[in-house]
């Protein structure tokens, strides 16, 4: 065997229980010198737990893990550290307010012979490691100010510091632009020309095709198989993470659409991320809106809903003019969003799935001051029965619910408004393929159902599978329209680097 | 399995209040064995009605409190109201108008300090411990430092009409937490309040106008401030400029205990309430053991930590 074959992690028989789960059921996963290793499976298939139990966050009840042939026990993740892995989450744990190097060197801070810690070199230390990543900013710079993928990068030197051989990249594209992904992948390459392994996971196969070279999959907390990525198709892919045939995902494209025109937006700036906007939406209609992170599509469609104040322009609602001032505003005329980020915006952790689903429209339940629990409830689960929503008790608190399942609640509640206008960002950001194939379902059958629909998404094959017509935004103008019939990737790609 | 109510939090929230009930029930167990003065009928609705000035500040915050604020204000507030009502009832002001003109006034300033933390978007401690100091000046201004006594005397009568069968302040408090409790559990208001201390943001999306909610918030906790102001003008039949100082930490407390957190989206109004009683029933139970005022002090500190360890290890 070739050096660069030789076995830097070995995980054998690794079982995890968390009360009643077993998330993990004596799985086995093997990782070479210097390659890209993907791990799939759905939402709860394992995969968290597995990296948490391989990054020293969790102890496993069974099996062993191996570094360079060696069995090693992590007691903490310091330990994990120490033995060269590392880990990137996918919500990135940096400290807003420091500066790059600060973040880079918490807890590792250089000091001089006073023991005061030495920023010069700290800064000098920091701006190097970036240099190797091909980092465009510099160390100084506050964090905050950076964007997402930039922060990545942070985040790798951060464990450049302690000379990593195995480092586990968990969803690094979910909120990155296509430029952004490039990027990434380059310094992926990079890592990987050095020697080091990296285990990668994404929702989005495409993104396995392009950069991995093997891939491990895992399903409801069993080890399913270990393939060469260049002897196996995309479907096979599914077939191995869902245990059977998901039917064409690129089901009929054409929705019941008519030329009435529901929403129209008249001339719509704030001033700095969008300008001068105008657009149609029709009856039955999916519109859908891409462009690049930045693009100014997600301010957009806040101020539609009243999320933010805008400078200048008009909404119509059905040829009438709306004064929305604020979302109660915009729900009264018909108008919902489901925003971007679901954590953030889109639910209240500590409250049960019922208490999140109505509450938009309590006054629905309530009589002379007295919420009707049970008529809530009942019409709660509803809805939740059409979404299918996981675990089937809505007294259960949303914030422990799986990422796909949450999405669910949020989108539950949009539905139990019973909005004429439905603007959905980006809706199936990481969630797993079964998860996100009932939300795109969900949105053509809402459409032929006769409400009109706004779909923001960074994934082209999304906007291409459920947009009857696409608008195409660049630095906060429209740069494109094309019919979902006609576009193709390179069509939006172009219109969404500025070209026209 | 079905429940009545949304109940949030439901099953922290159970063990939870066991949890302190039995502490309160264990206090009054060794205080009954180590002296024979405490469990009498007296004592029992003395305490009663000693808690019925911090019951009253505490309801009011364990709102804030849910709602992911803070209301320092409080005994600033509960002494201008209580001011104001004394300088007009001895102004000639009959007794009923005189209260309620400081009932609203404490509402005012309670909506103020709503104003300036929701629509101006304020950190609630700065805004609150600014208010505190302002309210405190405003009091001590009106009143020349100097405590107002000599008021009608139906007032001080009424107040204490029913003492030694059911005092007067224990049925105004009971009645008030009676009510904050039905509206939390059944009105839209209650809901509204968990949610925006679970995540304000997501709150607003959904349609809910939360700037409104948390000044009503802290509207309803100068109002309990008023009625605080209300129990202590009958108690002490004298209006102190000084009165009130440092209530915000024995509300805060009392919230604490009962399984109030402090980063919002929980709390709960029985368990205040216990938290209320497991405090006067300590320096009450202290007092009769001619324990010194010092040590009062030192355990209630005590207390409160190791209800917050409690509260973190038993969550998970």
């Amino acid at each position: 065997m070739e050096k660069t074959d030789s076995i830097v992690l070995r995980m054998q028989g690794i079982s995890k229980r968390f009360a009643a789960i077993q998330a993990l059921d004596n799985v086995h996963f093997e990782l070479k010198k210097g390659e890209v290793h993907a791990l799939l499976g759905e939402n709860g298939a394992g995969k968290s737990t597995f990296l948490n139990i391989m990054s020293g966050a969790y102890k496993q009840d069974a099996g062993t893990i191996e570094i360079d042939n060696e069995e090693v026990e992590f007691k903490n993740p310091y330990a994990a550290k120490q033995h060269g892995i590392a880990k990137v989450h996918q919500e990135l744990q940096l400290i807003p307010e420091m500066t790059v190097a600060q973040n880079i060197f918490l807890g590792n801070e250089p000091t001089n012979q006073f023991g005061a810690v030495d920023f010069k070199l700290m800064e000098e230390k920091a701006d190097e490691m970036l240099k190797k990543l091909e980092a465009d900013f510099p160390s100084r710079t506050i964090t905050k100010k950076l964007s997402t993928a930039q922060m990545q990068m942070v985040e790798i030197a951060k464990a450049l510091l302690f000379n990593f051989n195995v480092l586990a990249l968990d969803e690094p594209t979910a909120s990155l632009t296509t430029r952004e992904i490039k990027q990434l992948f380059r310094m992926v390459q990079k890592l990987k020309e050095q020697g080091k392994a990296i285990i990668y996971i994404s929702h989005r196969l495409e993104e396995i095709f392009e950069i991995c070279d093997r891939a491990t999959v895992f399903r409801d907390g069993k080890y399913v198989d270990t393939v060469n990525v260049a002897d196996i198709t995309k479907d096979d892919l599914v077939r191995m993470m869902v245990g059977r045939d998901i039917s064409n995902e690129f089901f009929n494209k054409q929705t019941k659409m008519t030329n009435e025109v529901v929403l129209e937006v008249q001339n719509l700036s704030n001033g700095t991320n969008y300008k001068d906007i105008s657009l149609q939406l029709h009856k039955g209609e999916i519109l859908g809106l891409s462009g690049l992170v930045g693009a100014g599509r997600t301010e957009l469609v806040r101020a539609i809903f009243g999320a933010d104040k805008f400078r200048q322009g008009k909404v119509f609602v059905n040829g009438k003019e709306k004064r929305i001032r604020c979302p109660k505003d915009a729900i009264r005329a018909g108008i919902m969003l489901i925003p971007e980020d679901r954590k953030l915006q889109g639910f209240v952790g500590t409250l049960t799935n019922s208490a999140n689903v109505a509450m938009s429209n309590l006054d629905k339940y309530t009589h002379i001051g007295v919420i009707n629990y049970k008529k809530l409830k009942e019409k709660v689960s509803e809805i939740t029965d059409i979404l299918d929503v996981h675990p089937k008790n809505n007294d259960i608190l949303t914030g422990r619910l799986s990422g796909g399942n949450q999405q669910k609640i949020v989108v539950a509640k949009a539905l139990n408004i019973e909005p004429e206008i439905l603007i959905l960002d980006e809706p199936t950001r990481g969630i797993d393929v079964n998860a996100k194939r009932e939300i795109h379902q969900l949105i053509k059958n809402l459409a032929n159902s006769g409400k009109s629909i706004i779909v923001i998404s960074s994934e082209l094959p999304e906007i291409l599978c459920l947009s009857d017509r696409v608008i195409i935004m660049y630095e906060g103008k429209i740069t494109g329209e094309i019919q979902g019939k006609e576009a193709t990737e390179n069509d939006i790609m172009k219109y969404a680097m500025g070209g026209n | 399995m079905q429940t009545k109510g949304i109940s949030i939090l439901k099953n922290d929230n159970i063990t939870r209040k066991i949890g302190i009930i039995a502490s309160l029930f264990l206090l009054s167990v060794v205080f009954t064995c180590f002296t024979s003065k405490f469990l009498t009928g007296a004592n029992i609705m003395n305490i009663l009605q000693q808690s019925t000035i911090n019951g009253c500040v505490a309801l009011g915050m364990t709102l804030v409190i849910i709602t992911g604020g803070i209301d320092l204000s409080v005994g600033s507030m509960m002494a201008l109201s209580g001011m104001v009502m004394a300088m007009l009832m001895t102004a000639g002001v009959p007794a009923l108008p005189a209260v309620l003109l400081g009932v609203i006034l404490a509402v005012v300033l309670g909506m103020i300090n709503g104003f300036l933390i929701s629509v101006l978007k304020l950190q609630p401690f700065l805004v609150t411990l600014g208010t505190m100091s302002a309210y405190r000046g405003l009091t001590l201004i009106i009143s020349n430092g100097l405590p107002v006594r000599g008021f009608s005397s139906a007032y001080t009568n009424f107040m204490n009409s029913l003492n030694g069968i059911f005092p007067v302040p224990v049925i105004l408090l009971l009645v008030f937490t009676i009510i904050i409790f039905l509206v939390i559990k059944y009105s839209k208001y209650g809901q509204y309040i968990f949610a925006i201390g679970g995540n304000e943001e997501a709150t607003r999306l959904s349609g809910i106008n939360t700037n409104y909610i948390k000044i009503i918030t802290y509207a309803l906790s100068g109002f309990a401030c008023a009625l605080s102001a209300i129990i202590f003008l009958g108690r002490l039949a004298a209006a102190d400029p000084q009165a009130g100082n440092s209530y915000e930490m024995n509300a805060i407390a009392a919230a604490a205990i009962g399984g109030a957190s402090l980063a919002g989206g929980k709390g709960s109004i029985v368990g205040t309430m216990i938290g209320v009683l497991i405090l006067q029933t300590l320096n009450n139970g202290l007092t009769l053991l001619n324990v010194q005022s010092f040590y009062q002090t030192f355990a209630i500190g005590l207390i409160i930590i190791i209800a917050t360890i409690i509260d973190r290890y038993s969550s998970k």
